[in-house]
């Protein structure tokens, strides 16, 4: 470190990466960081995306972490210069379409999870393992970053677990609250949830991903179709290099799933979002039926997709799990976000009810989001919806409600046969009607 | 009430100026042959006197009227003028956003209802969807009322602020709530929605040349019973910006491209008097018009209104049907 006249030391501490970083990120989120490496693997290899046969296996117990891919590895020359390194030196070729890869992600997870990790990676003729123990490594000097490898046959063969092309990460000395964590059923079926979600489009490549040994199941977003149903579309280019694509309708009613979700690079980064940063308002006074969350709106659904070669030039924070809002990709994005949006909020807030989005569910089929994005070039930037009749307003019946004490109504339920209360107040109702038949004319 | 009901729009006459003005200027913007990618948009009422200007004048034959009563249906089918103008049914903040929004629009929402929350939101929507060389005009009552206290002396700040949320400026007043001030009020959360719609959709935009401004071109305010607020202008991309900005539209007498407002007074003036003065206009010198002899028996006030709009002043006859 620099300590000669005038300096004064700015360098980061590796306790900073340690401590800090890791906070930011839930330990889901950051489990399915090291998947994306194991994605972004996959894509070097199958640059057309088709992943049949390849496979990540994740490995949770009290113990240790495990995560095992066949998707290619990555070479000694790449683990020298950038992977293991905090942050991608700027003129490191990155993986096309890839979700960042070796930016700060693995090095957050394995810190993240424990004190002990072991990285394995075997691709074509390089084989190596990389072996931290992280309190060593904090004693080291404070200039001294470096991790150490062992290669080919100086890998001790108790420790070589890979045959073929492929990574595998071990870590162990967990720290207490992941070995709670590992061992609570409620954090492994939500890690299964959020892979599910999150890697649904990968999933649906074909890519198989375990945990603890069962097969996670892609989780689609749902739109409903019919004749007279079809979802907004619009696609277009920003900055000459991120495509976009946005699909804005309906599905089921669930206030729990309804919102926007975004992708990037087949990535979900923002979940069943309603919050200002999507365009839902908070507005005091809902005057034309605008945009302020609503059970209303339970079913909105709308999806972004974003697309680009260069992974950094994608709209999502580091963590992947939110849009950076100011973004100029997500930017300019957003006024075509809200024109969707709006016409389907609209269509929603004219529902008042149950019946109405009953029908709308019976009467379509539920598409899924491949399947949505197979029919693309037969939607338009128009939401296309069944013209709803407002019944409670246009209907001439009116209802009449009122409260009287329980013993008499129940007489009067039994004078008249009557098997509810609502047949109690017709039926003394129209007694009215019938004995002043001429007063009423 | 359809303000409709209220008044016939056609015998307004500072709504009539108005509506000339308007038509002169998207004449000198557009031309009258070149209009086959545009369309126009307003929200045209039973009479669609608009919509009779723009398509006679303008020759535009792709039109769009947004009306929300859909009892009176058969009425406005009835009354619709042109075969070319398309019906369409509910309220702006509905139809708007689903607009085929391909090509150039002229846009008039011409509203009946004093400033409100959804008519920021149909800017929204038309500046997040509307391309380079279109046209926006916007008019509205311009009273903030509904906003005065118990005692009606002052305007309740605080419940405008709740009510208007992210589109009240930062450095509101009960002042720029009275009707003396209100439309500078209106103007500015017009313009400010729109540039914040601009900067979003000019984020993603490379090439500096393809940004889009918005160039504010009019900005009136009258009182045809009740005080009206106007303003509109029209969408360039920083490459056309230079060269338009040299038009000859900027010397056109009305064109209004900052805060200061165009006032369309009416002078109260008989058909005889409207002739006797025709004969001493043009005249370059205001002063010698307003001094000449032979019409010192109308008062100034009104003959100074009239020289500032005489060209767009209209003439009302009876018929009388015998």
């Amino acid at each position: 470190m620099a300590t000669g006249a005038n300096k004064i030391n700015a360098s980061p501490t590796k306790e900073f990466f340690i401590e800090m970083l890791t906070r930011d990120i839930p330990l889901g989120r950051a489990i399915i960081d090291l998947v994306d490496n194991s994605i972004d693997g996959a894509k070097t290899i199958r640059p057309a995306e088709d992943y049949k046969g390849l496979q990540v296996d994740l490995i949770l117990n009290k113990d240790s972490f495990t995560i095992k891919d066949n998707c290619g590895g990555f070479s000694l020359d790449v683990a020298k210069r950038y992977a293991f390194r905090f942050g991608r030196p700027p003129k490191e070729k990155f993986v096309e379409h890839s979700i960042g890869r070796f930016g700060v992600g693995m090095k957050r997870a394995l810190f993240k999870i424990g004190k002990h990790f072991v990285v394995e990676s075997k691709r074509n003729r390089d084989h190596f393992i990389v072996e931290v123990d992280v309190n060593a490594w904090l004693a080291q000097s404070d200039g001294d970053w470096d991790f150490n490898y062992v290669e080919k046959d100086n890998i001790p063969k108790a420790k070589k677990a890979l045959d073929s092309d492929g990574t595998i990460i071990t870590v162990t000395n967990l720290y207490p609250s992941i070995q709670n964590d590992f061992s609570d059923n409620i954090f492994l079926k939500d890690l299964e949830r959020e892979i599910s979600q999150a890697l649904n489009f990968s999933i649906l490549k074909g890519l198989k991903v375990c945990l603890n040994n069962q097969v996670v199941v892609g989780k689609d977003i749902s739109f409903l179709w019919s004749k007279a149903l079809r979802p907004f579309f619009k696609e277009f280019t920003i900055l000459n290099e991120v495509k976009v694509k946005i699909f804005c309708g309906i599905g089921e009613p669930s206030p729990s799933i309804a919102g926007w979700y975004i992708f990037c690079n087949d990535r979900l980064v923002l979940e069943a979002d309603k919050s200002y940063t999507t365009g839902w308002k908070e507005t005091a006074e809902d005057q034309a039926g605008t945009i302020k969350y609503h059970n209303k709106y339970a079913m909105f659904r709308g999806v972004v997709i974003f697309d680009s070669k260069d992974s950094s030039r994608l709209p999502m924070t580091t963590t992947k799990t939110g849009i950076d809002a100011d973004h100029p990709v997500f930017k300019a994005t957003k006024p075509e976000m809200f024109t969707g949006m709006k016409q389907v909020l609209n269509f929603l807030g004219k529902i008042d009810e149950k019946e109405i989005r009953e029908d709308l569910v019976s009467n379509s089929k539920k598409y899924r989001m491949h399947q949505i994005i197979a029919e693309e070039e037969s939607l338009k930037p128009q939401f296309v919806a069944p013209k709803i009749e407002n019944d409670r307003i246009e209907s001439s019946h009116v209802t009449i409600s009122y409260t009287r004490d329980r013993t008499i109504v129940d007489k009067v339920k039994s004078f008249f046969n009557a098997a509810t209360n609502r047949e109690v107040g017709e039926k003394t109702f129209d007694y009215f009607i019938n004995m002043n038949k001429k007063e009423l004319k | 009430m359809a303000s409709y009901n209220q008044f016939n729009y056609n015998y307004r006459p500072a709504k009539t100026i108005e509506r000339k003005l308007f038509i002169e200027l998207l004449k000198e913007l557009y031309g009258v042959v070149n209009s086959k990618n545009t369309t126009y948009v307003g929200l045209g009422s039973i009479y669609f006197t608009d919509f009779r200007l723009v398509h006679k004048e303008l020759g535009i034959s792709k039109m769009i009227n947004i009306e929300y009563n859909e009892k009176d249906r058969n009425r406005f089918e009835y009354n619709k003028p042109f075969a070319c103008i398309n019906l369409e049914w509910g309220m702006t903040t509905e139809i708007l956003p689903g607009l085929d929004w391909d090509g150039k629009k002229i846009l008039w929402l011409d509203y009946d209802q004093t400033p409100q929350v959804y008519m920021l939101e149909d800017v929204e929507t038309v500046f997040s969807n509307i391309a380079a060389d279109s046209f926006f005009f916007l008019s509205c009552n311009s009273s903030f009322q509904r906003f005065y206290d118990k005692d009606k002396t002052v305007h309740d700040v605080e419940r405008f602020k709740a009510e208007f949320e992210q589109y009240s400026p930062l450095e509101i007043t009960a002042e720029m709530l009275t009707n003396k001030k209100s439309p500078y009020l209106i103007r500015k959360m017009i313009n400010n929605e729109i540039k914040h719609v601009l900067d979003q959709r000019n984020a993603g935009i490379l090439d500096e040349g393809d940004k889009l401004i918005y160039c504010q071109l009019l900005f009136i305010i009258y009182q045809d019973g009740a005080p009206m607020f106007s303003t509109g202008g029209i969408l360039k991309t920083v490459r056309d910006l230079r060269k338009f900005a040299k038009s000859k539209i900027f010397s056109l007498p009305y064109i209004r491209t900052a805060e200061t407002f165009l006032d369309l007074q009416s002078p109260l003036l008989t058909n005889s008097e409207i002739d006797l003065l025709n004969t001493f206009l043009p005249n370059l010198k205001k002063k010698r018009f307003l001094n000449a002899g032979e019409i010192d028996f109308i008062p100034e006030v009104e003959k100074d209104k009239y020289y500032e709009i005489y060209r767009y002043y209209p003439s009302f006859v009876e018929i009388r049907d015998f």
